[in-house]
């Protein structure tokens, strides 16, 4: 208890100045944490996101960009397929599962997906409430988006066309809330989702102006006219589960050749987007690192000059029957306290900045990245930066070990 | 046993007293009190005939003297820089250790309280011989038997009061008593400064507190470096008054090193320190 009340009396001299050390670290502590959370609940949220999904095959554009629009629904899409490259998929044997999927429309800025029932099963979403639909223009909602637009079973909504808020509103084709799932950490959460055939009757008007563009355009010949699929019969992209290994070699070969179409598969495009991010944060966690170690620097300096200016105080202790193993174990300890409060203080800071950058990534349309709790690996960052705290209090602590008390105590 | 009784001297030595007397026939139990502490009742007693006496006469003059020092060389590392022929002080009495600027008078304290080099000479402290204690013994003896006081009292900013006096006990290992100290400052005048910060006390309040820090673990010897430095002559008096009185009701030895003649003039026992650089 008296050792506390010493290093309190030594950090009440100049808090200013141990203030800025403790925040030093901690804020190496709070980016090297931050980073860690965002990783693994990136690396989570993907992974639950993906929902087994194999091979994503949609319109012709960036494999990346299939996979963000199609599965973690943060990307605008590529383009539409024909429905009957779905029907080509669900009757092939190396198919376990074909999920279409249809953008265009959202609800306060949450897409509305037209879909079929198999897409919960990708996430084993559970309804909470209601029922699935059986007819068009019936709508399931996540649990994010029934929360936050305040819909419940039996509530009518109105979508807007594109996928950001204040598009044009389809008043003529309003949804009638069926269901409502239960959360499920996934995309499905920010989904409302409904039959596919509610998508395209919501769109038969612009369906028909684009009946009469295509005619224009094939009457004067400039396009062959199998570039356009009938309206009506399209999929934004079809996400395929294969049933066996076997798929991963034929089935992208497959699609290959087929006009206006894009395979893409999503490990091979996480890869991709980990070595693009990977860059990035590569370099933050190389500056969180260089705090820590500017801190350790930092932290050593402040206790060689403590120690400097303290030593009257030191050789009192030894003068009062203290022995040099006294005065060495008050330095290490003060370091100690002084690296666990910059710890604890960085985990703190770290994990709220996680937070923030979490809510500001879901807030800007990104995926709601699910941070892990607080675990074994916050607790070896702390651990390394009382570590750290140790390590730079040696030398100052030996030097309080070998102080002669008599030549102080006499100048 | 009678007023008049003629006792060379007691001691406690693990809780057996003994008195060394003139003579056989002591009565027994009485109400006593003896230098190294006082002695409400007595369980044990050996009393020691004159033909023990004058066996272990050496033995109870160096016993009787709460601090002997004998040829003592004082210094840092092999230099020697102070010398001091002889002092001996008894218990609950005052010694002043004087000389010119440069004699080495701070070393010389230093050297008792085993914090500089010994470099030849005895040194006894109660009946302990420091001279033979390893580093470690030195450290331990002094935080239980030794109070220093020193110009700059180095009370230690941002304690309180009462925790300065506790670090004594914290240093020395010896057990924390809390009350004890509480008494003790109310007892200087300092009880209801006790939770004030040290860097709040007048010069006087600290200078009561550094006493009081130096007697709490009731120790044999205090040794005061210039404790009356820069205070006038009725701070000086009052200084040395509760010092003296500390001493006294402590049964504890005080050794001042000081060059003020104020000090020499009212304690009387002298002794000289000589360079020896």
């Amino acid at each position: 208890m008296m050792a506390l009340r010493l290093i309190w009396a030594s950090i009440y001299r100049k808090p200013l100045g141990w203030a800025f050390h403790v925040l030093s670290l901690a804020l190496g502590v709070a980016v090297v944490i931050a980073l860690i959370a965002i990783d693994n609940g990136l690396d989570t949220r993907f992974q639950r996101d993906l929902g087994g999904v194999d091979l994503v095959i949609s319109g012709k554009g960036s494999p990346l960009q299939i996979i963000l629009s199609s599965i973690f629904q943060i990307d605008q899409p590529t383009g539409n397929i024909p429905i009957s490259v779905l029907d080509r998929l669900k009757r092939n044997m190396m198919v376990k599962d074909a999920v279409p999927i249809s953008l265009g429309d959202n609800i306060g800025g949450y897409r509305i997906v037209g879909t079929s029932p198999d897409y919960a099963k990708l996430y084993d979403a559970k309804l909470a409430a209601g029922r699935w639909w059986d007819k068009p223009l019936e709508a399931v909602l996540g649990a994010e988006v029934a929360r936050e637009e305040h819909l419940k079973v039996g509530d009518m909504f109105v979508g807007e066309h594109g996928l950001a808020r204040g598009g044009e509103k389809h008043t003529a084709t309003p949804y009638h809330v069926v269901g409502v799932l239960a959360p499920t950490g996934a995309v499905a959460d920010r989904l409302a989702l409904t039959d596919i055939s509610s998508v395209w009757k919501v769109h038969e008007h612009e369906n028909a102006e684009h009946d009469a563009a295509v005619a224009a355009e094939t009457s004067v010949g400039n396009e062959p006219p199998d570039t356009y699929p009938a309206v009506g019969q399209e999929v934004t992209a079809v996400l395929v589960r294969y049933r066996s290994a076997m798929g991963a070699l034929m089935l992208p070969r497959l699609f290959k050749n087929v006009p206006n179409t894009q395979t893409a598969v999503p490990a091979m495009e996480m890869a991709r987007l980990n070595t693009l991010l990977g860059t990035g944060t590569d370099v933050l966690r190389a500056f969180g690192i260089g705090l820590l170690a500017l801190s350790a620097l930092g932290f050593f300096v402040a206790l060689v000059s403590a120690v400097q200016e303290r030593r009257r105080e030191l050789a009192l202790l030894r003068s009062l029957g203290g022995s040099p193993w006294l005065l060495l174990r008050l330095i290490l300890l003060e370091a100690v306290l002084l690296g666990l409060t910059g710890g604890i203080l960085g985990l703190a800071l770290g994990r709220i900045a996680a937070a923030v950058a979490a809510r500001a990534v879901a807030h800007g349309g990104g995926p709601l990245i699910a941070l892990p709790p607080i675990g074994r690996i916050d607790a070896l960052i702390v651990g390394a930066a009382v570590l750290i705290a140790l390590l730079a209090a040696l030398l100052p602590a030996f030097s309080a070990y070998r102080l002669r008390p008599a030549q102080v105590l006499r100048s | 046993m009678r007023p008049t009784e003629q006792i060379i001297f007691a001691s406690l030595r693990d809780d057996i007293l003994l008195l060394f007397t003139e003579r056989w026939g002591v009565d027994l139990p009485m109400k006593f009190s003896i230098p190294e502490r006082p002695v409400d009742r007595v369980d044990y007693a050996v009393v020691l005939a004159p033909e023990a006496v004058s066996a272990t006469r050496s033995d109870a003059d160096r016993l009787h003297f709460m601090l002997a020092v004998t040829d003592l060389v004082a210094g840092y590392g092999k230099r020697p820089l102070a010398r001091l022929e002889a002092l001996e002080v008894k218990a609950g009495e005052a010694a002043v250790l004087t000389g010119p600027s440069g004699a080495g008078k701070t070393t010389l304290l230093l050297a008792i309280a085993g914090l500089a080099d010994r470099l030849s000479g005895h040194i006894a402290i109660g009946d302990e011989d420091v001279s033979a204690l390893d580093a470690r013994s030195r450290d331990k003896h002094r935080g239980r038997h030794i109070g220093l006081i020193f110009q700059d009292l180095h009370l230690i900013p941002g304690l309180s009061t009462i925790d300065n006096l506790m670090l004594a006990p914290y240093a020395s290992g010896a057990p924390a008593d809390r009350d004890r100290a509480t008494a003790l400052l109310n007892r200087l005048g300092l009880g209801d400064r006790r939770r004030a910060a040290a860097d709040t006390l007048s010069r006087g309040e600290a200078q009561r507190a550094a006493i009081a820090r130096a007697t709490l673990l009731h120790p044999q010897l205090i040794l005061a470096d210039e404790p009356t430095a820069s205070l006038d002559d009725e701070a000086c008096e009052a200084v040395l008054e509760l010092l003296v009185e500390v001493t006294q009701t402590s049964g504890a030895a005080l050794l001042i090193a000081t060059h003020d003649s104020r000090v020499k003039a009212r304690i009387g026992h002298v002794a000289v320190a000589e360079s020896a650089a």
